[in-house]
């Protein structure tokens, strides 16, 4: 294994809180029913099914924007949508757990046909993002790639999810990797990882002696997509750049492993593994659970009951750049895992400047000068001290003394600056089509007044002089 | 990871005690009764601005940063200044230095300094004057400072004044030394620490050395004291390390406070040389604040175009 041959600006080096790493994962019971996401990125997806219908597990319940499908995870009964805030759409699981046929993944295809099969699997990134893989893929091949980064890095303190499966089932993740090389032309493959996942490391390298494995620094936030082609190229991205600009498309070890999943028994994206940590559980580890498994009924089978569940504050994703979720959400396919905690959140006290923010900042922004916009709600300040640019690590509220909630201010700070960006563009169509509508209706006044004047010329004949 | 704006603030407290500890043991029992009156009126005040605000009495104090604002202003002033002239002092640092701005980390200049200087121009001579440190000195009189026989020596050469005067010890006033000493070891504990930043007082401190040699000739009666005797007369280490470094009032990024630092270098000596004032560590320091937007702008705007250049 080599080291990455660059390091990042800023990071922190944190306790892993791994300690729960080698535990090994549960596969937990189908529930009674599931609460399935019907949002991804900001956008509800759009329904291909009705209250009342029949489905079995691999059925096609919605569809995104790009077509990408999101599959019933068992056979059951659809109850109908949900809103709470986010919408869901709620399946009675009937307990036979039937599957629809599969097609089963043939030789060698075109890259078209792959990247179709890719999508109707219903594959999106696994890591957070949830980005769809087809898309990526035919974005990577346009761009002309060179490298695939597989992103095991899994740097959020408390997730282990990333890195059981790399201990458990490489070989899996191997197939994925050398499909989707092949697929984009025979690139090369590079594996990111965190060097104290021994085990992790160690069962890919006697799987795959072939896979070249790069170990990062051990400091968070190393796995943040941009801060990986950061360390390995030696030319961090511009601030609107992705990493097919640097030759690279990265992918998440989970999403390779549903990839790795589908090439062995053609079924789409039923379930994930998702992490179950922190401070407010006693037992820790992972579990294999459904799309749509409800949050209280996880943390239930990791032996927590419902008056313990009512203190815990779950965030999804880890303690540092995690969001808080719901008891009574569903897993997605984007959930990496749950975070418990029982801490109350401290009161802030005010900035006292004392820069550790920006030492920590993996975008060489200044958090304090966002935080003192923010505070103000200066949106044209924020854009211009670089809101865009921020990663949404979390790095800056970890270490701000005063605890500022740094991350949630600058989430907002995002919403509040699209929400801008969307009303000055619809102000902005509107007042071109109405100067194009004033515009169209003084010309044909001016061609009717100049129609009528010939008219009259013409019956007058010419003036008399 | 579970350093809290609190316990920054005790830190700074904790490290001040060696230059608290030596000026109690050579100027006397006055520094203690300073830092009592100090304290105490920094309760009273922070407590009636929280309740001017509609929040509870210890709100403001929770920080911790109004015990450090009277620590400092209680052992910047001289032991045995009346206790009227140390209240007004601690009201006015946390009035009109913080409170009016919006509490802490709304202030532009430092706290300390807007206290001591206010009553540095209202009650001149009673700020005149600290316990004599002469060999044979009566205990309780008083004495000008070894800056202020310096600045006022007629054409004396450095030699005859340091001969003369008795008050003047090995590189600098006897008492001033190890007050300036015992700062320092508290104020590179506090940079070990990682609560102050290095960059200020480095910079500080080797800017007054470079003037201090420049304007010294070995000592005619027109030179100003040698590099030794600036860097441990007066305020300057209590200023180094625990009061230029104070972050709310110093540029945010490295480039700016090293400016920054180097600014209240060339200022202290500029001061105490050319001013009415023996000590100018004060004036320095606000005049610094008074910069340090700029500063920051200046500099924040190069590493935008460094940045800008590496993507």
């Amino acid at each position: 294994m080599r080291m990455a041959p660059s390091d990042f600006p800023g990071g922190i080096a944190v306790p892993e809180d791994k300690a729960h790493r080698d535990v090994p994962p549960r596969e937990l019971p189908l529930p009674d029913r599931l609460r399935l996401p019907l949002e991804s990125r900001g956008r509800t997806l759009a329904l291909t099914t009705a209250r009342g219908a029949h489905v079995l597990r691999g059925t096609i319940v919605a569809t995104d924007a790009y077509g990408t499908p999101l599959h019933a995870p068992t056979s059951g009964r659809i109850l109908g949508t949900e809103h709470d805030g986010a919408p869901w759409l709620v399946l009675e699981c009937d307990g036979r757990d039937a599957a629809a046929e599969t097609a089963a993944h043939g030789a060698a295809r075109s890259f078209e046909d792959f990247v179709a099969a890719v999508r109707d699997a219903g594959i999106v990134g696994m890591g957070g993002g949830g980005y769809p893989l087809h898309r990526k893929l035919v974005q990577a091949r346009a761009a002309g790639v060179h490298t695939l980064v597989v992103n095991a890095v899994e740097c959020e303190p408390g997730l282990t999810a990333d890195e059981t499966l790399l201990r458990t089932r490489p070989h899996r993740i191997g197939d994925a990797i050398d499909a989707l090389c092949t697929a984009l032309g025979g690139i090369r493959a590079v594996v990111a990882i965190d060097p104290r996942k021994r085990a992790a490391i160690a069962a890919l390298e006697a799987a795959r002696p072939d896979l070249d494995l790069v170990a990062v620094p051990p400091r968070y936030p190393a796995g943040a997509e941009r801060v990986l082609v950061t360390l390995l190229t030696h030319a961090p991205l511009g601030d609107s750049e992705r990493p097919v600009a640097r030759g690279l498309v990265v992918v998440n070890a989970a999403t390779l492993d549903a990839v790795g999943e589908w090439l062995a028994t053609g079924a789409p994206v039923t379930r994930r593994l998702v992490a179950v940590c922190g401070p407010g559980l006693r037992a820790q580890g992972t579990a294999w659970v459904r799309i749509g498994h409800v949050v209280r009924d996880v943390i239930a089978a990791f032996g927590v009951d419902a008056e313990e569940a009512s203190r815990l504050t779950l965030r999804d994703g880890g303690v540092v750049s995690g969001r808080t979720i719901s008891h009574d959400a569903g897993i997605a396919r984007t959930t990496l895992g749950l975070h418990a905690t029982t801490a109350a959140v401290p009161d802030a006290l005010p900035c006292i400047r004392c820069g550790r923010c920006a030492e920590v900042c993996p975008e060489r922004l200044a958090p304090q000068i966002l935080h003192a916009h923010a505070t103000e709600q200066r949106l044209r300040g924020l854009v211009d001290a670089g809101l865009d640019a921020c990663i949404e690590c979390g790095a800056c509220d970890l270490v701000c003394p005063s605890r500022i909630p740094l991350l949630t201010e600058f989430r907002a700070g995002k919403r509040a600056v699209l929400a801008q960006r969307t009303a000055e563009a619809l102000a902005d169509t509107a007042r071109r089509r109405v100067a194009a509508h004033e515009q169209r209706a003084q010309e044909t006044a001016a061609s009717a007044e100049a129609r009528r004047r010939a008219r009259l010329a013409a019956r007058l004949g010419p003036p008399a002089r | 990871m579970t350093r809290t704006t609190p316990r920054i603030m005790a830190l700074v407290a904790l490290c001040l005690v060696p230059g608290a500890a030596a000026s109690t043991l050579f100027f006397g029992i006055g520094v203690l009764a300073n830092l009592v009156v100090a304290v105490l009126t920094a309760a009273a005040v922070e407590a009636a601005v929280a309740r001017a605000r509609g929040q509870a009495p210890g709100a403001l104090l929770r920080d911790g940063s109004a015990w450090v604002t009277a620590v400092l202003v209680a052992l910047a002033l001289p032991p045995g200044v009346p206790m009227t002239v140390v209240l007004t002092a601690v009201a006015i640092a946390l009035l009109v230095g913080k409170a009016v701005y919006g509490g802490l980390g709304a202030n532009p200049f430092n706290p300390a300094m807007v206290g001591y200087a206010a009553v540095l121009v209202s009650f001149p001579a009673a700020l005149a004057v600290w316990p004599d440190q002469a060999l044979g000195a009566v205990d309780g009189s008083t004495a000008a400072t070894p800056l202020d026989v310096l600045k006022h020596r007629g054409g004396a050469t450095v030699a005859d004044v340091w001969s003369a005067a008795n008050g003047f010890g090995s590189v600098a006033g006897i008492g001033w030394e190890w007050v300036n000493a015992a700062y320092l070891a508290g104020g590179v504990a506090l940079v070990c620490l990682r609560v102050a930043d290095w960059r200020i007082p480095v910079s500080m401190l080797g800017t007054l050395t470079l003037f201090a040699t420049i304007g010294y000739d070995a000592g005619s009666s027109d030179s100003h004291g040698s590099p030794t005797f600036h860097l441990f007369s007066g305020a300057t280490m209590l200023g180094a390390f625990f009061i230029a470094t104070d972050p709310v009032t110093c540029p945010p990024d490295a480039r700016g406070r090293l400016l920054f630092g180097a600014l209240i270098g060339v200022l202290v000596w500029t001061l105490r040389t050319a001013s009415a004032y023996p000590d100018g560590v004060a004036f320095a320091v606000l005049l610094a604040n008074a910069a340090a937007p700029l500063i920051a702008h200046v500099t924040a705007r190069a590493r935008a175009r460094d940045a800008g250049a590496a993507s």
